[in-house]
């Protein structure tokens, strides 16, 4: 029996985004709706997010106009559909910095937040960089920064410095270190407690399709990485080919939240907003949320 | 004829005002993130945080030139109310360089210290980001870059 319920709750997308980003190579075969998506787990007492999402209200006019990102909506409406509020998350696991991962740390004022050192260390380095440099902090935004400042403040900033087992029951997580960014990180959930089979992996951006891990020939399966990194594509292929080993090749185990497939490769629905809610497991107890 | 004019003017001086107030409030974002930064270690990691005392001395230079290039802006009537936050993002970094140089005998995360340290960085970011929304060219974020907005398509006339 699963020990703690997953879902991976839409909350905007683009309608049609470049696929050569999502995978290096196939730069003349169009586009695929790109999701923006976080996990939620609730079990033994936790309510647990791997990443926040971004704020609207900071930049989501300036997304929506000239990137083309569209039907945003905030944690209260999106969480509500699996009966959570922002009060309730306990920990957020931080993947990497980038504003859609880490930018709404301030909606979630009771938890706490786990992210690799490298990742904040290196961002701090990159955005005092000038302007000359600004490919290694696209992104990346300098109040997110000051966000962390407050929740260390508050005891609630929790810097990891590598991999570490059991951050939470059941739970660990690997650093990725230069990849799709300096400390990119992805979290392991062992969903029966022990090392055993029921195991998912949230890969943050790491990977953005499972194409990432098959490539495009079944054929002639082979790991190709996503087309934007600041480490090194043979880093990402060696951390895809890391999170593949470990739940034994089973590829749909590893969720890349930017998967547009997920709603048909797990049970789904599409709520009234026009989101995807997708249901990877459920504990004892839990009540469905895509029924 | 001299309403465009005048138009045309004023339009000239806020982008000379633009032009000279970007670099100023890109050193103000930097060195906010350089304090931000400095503020983490001496929250989470003391060891790491002795080791960026270098970086402290370099954020002090860099809120001194910050001060003068706002000080020395000019700006005219209809970027006044930028002008405004332009002038309270570098009187609050300069607050943050005081206190995070202050902070560096505080004890634990719960002196007062680190109170003044943590308004004047939220300040300092408020401030920017009013920068931000009040003119264009001056966003805080490059998503023209970023992984997940890159290639997207933008309408007609509203490019970065």
């Amino acid at each position: 029996m699963a020990h703690y319920s997953i879902w991976v709750l839409e909350y905007a997308a683009v309608e049609k985004f470049p696929f050569s980003v999502m995978m290096y190579g196939p730069q003349h075969q169009g586009t695929r709706k790109l999701p923006y998506a976080y996990a939620l787990l609730k079990g033994g007492g936790e309510t647990i997010l791997i990443d926040t999402g971004y704020d609207h209200v900071a930049y989501g006019k300036q997304l929506a106009n000239a990137y083309g990102v569209s039907n945003y909506h905030g944690p209260r409406a999106v969480l509500a559909e699996c009966g959570v509020k922002p009060e309730d998350v306990t920990s957020v696991f931080i993947t990497h910095a980038h504003f859609d991962h880490m930018g709404a740390m301030h909606l979630f004022p009771n938890a706490k937040f786990y992210v690799q050192k490298s990742e904040l260390d290196k961002w701090v380095w990159a955005l005092t960089l000038g302007p000359e440099y600004r490919f290694l902090v696209g992104g990346g935004d300098p109040a997110d920064i000051v966000r962390a400042v407050e929740a260390a403040k508050e005891g609630r900033m929790i810097c990891i410095d590598g991999d570490q087992e059991n951050v939470l029951p059941g739970i660990d997580v690997h650093l990725a270190a230069d990849t799709h960014t300096y400390g990119s990180m992805y979290v392991t959930v062992r969903n029966d407690g022990a090392s055993g089979e029921d195991r998912w992996i949230f890969a943050g951006d790491l990977i953005y399709t499972y194409d990432n891990l098959t490539g495009l020939d079944p054929t002639a399966p082979q790991i190709v990485p996503i087309g934007l990194a600041v480490g090194s594509q043979h880093n990402l292929i060696f951390s895809g080919a890391e999170m593949l080993k470990s739940v034994g090749g089973e590829v749909r185990r590893v969720i890349p939240v930017h998967e547009d497939r997920l709603r048909t490769t797990f049970p789904s629905r599409l709520t009234d907003r026009g989101l995807q809610v997708v249901e990877i497991a459920l504990a004892k107890g839990e009540k469905s949320c895509v029924a | 004829m001299g309403v465009y004019s005048c138009v045309a003017v004023t339009e000239q001086s806020v982008l000379r005002y633009a032009d000279a107030a970007r670099p100023a409030q890109q050193l103000i974002s930097q060195t906010l993130t350089q304090l931000s930064g400095y503020a983490l270690f001496l929250l989470t990691s003391r060891r790491q945080a002795a080791l960026a005392e270098g970086a402290l001395v370099g954020a002090r230079q860099a809120v001194t030139q910050a001060g003068e290039a706002v000080r020395a802006l000019q700006a005219p009537e209809p970027a006044a109310h930028h002008y405004h936050h332009m002038r309270g993002a570098a009187d609050m970094l300069l607050e943050a360089c005081v206190a995070a140089t202050a902070c560096r005998g505080a004890q634990d995360r719960s002196d007062k210290r680190f109170d003044t340290l943590t308004r004047a960085l939220r300040a300092t970011s408020d401030h920017l980001r009013a920068t931000a929304r009040l003119l264009p060219g001056f966003e805080l974020v490059d998503f023209g870059q970023a992984c997940c907005a890159v290639h997207a398509p933008r309408l007609p006339g509203q490019g970065l």
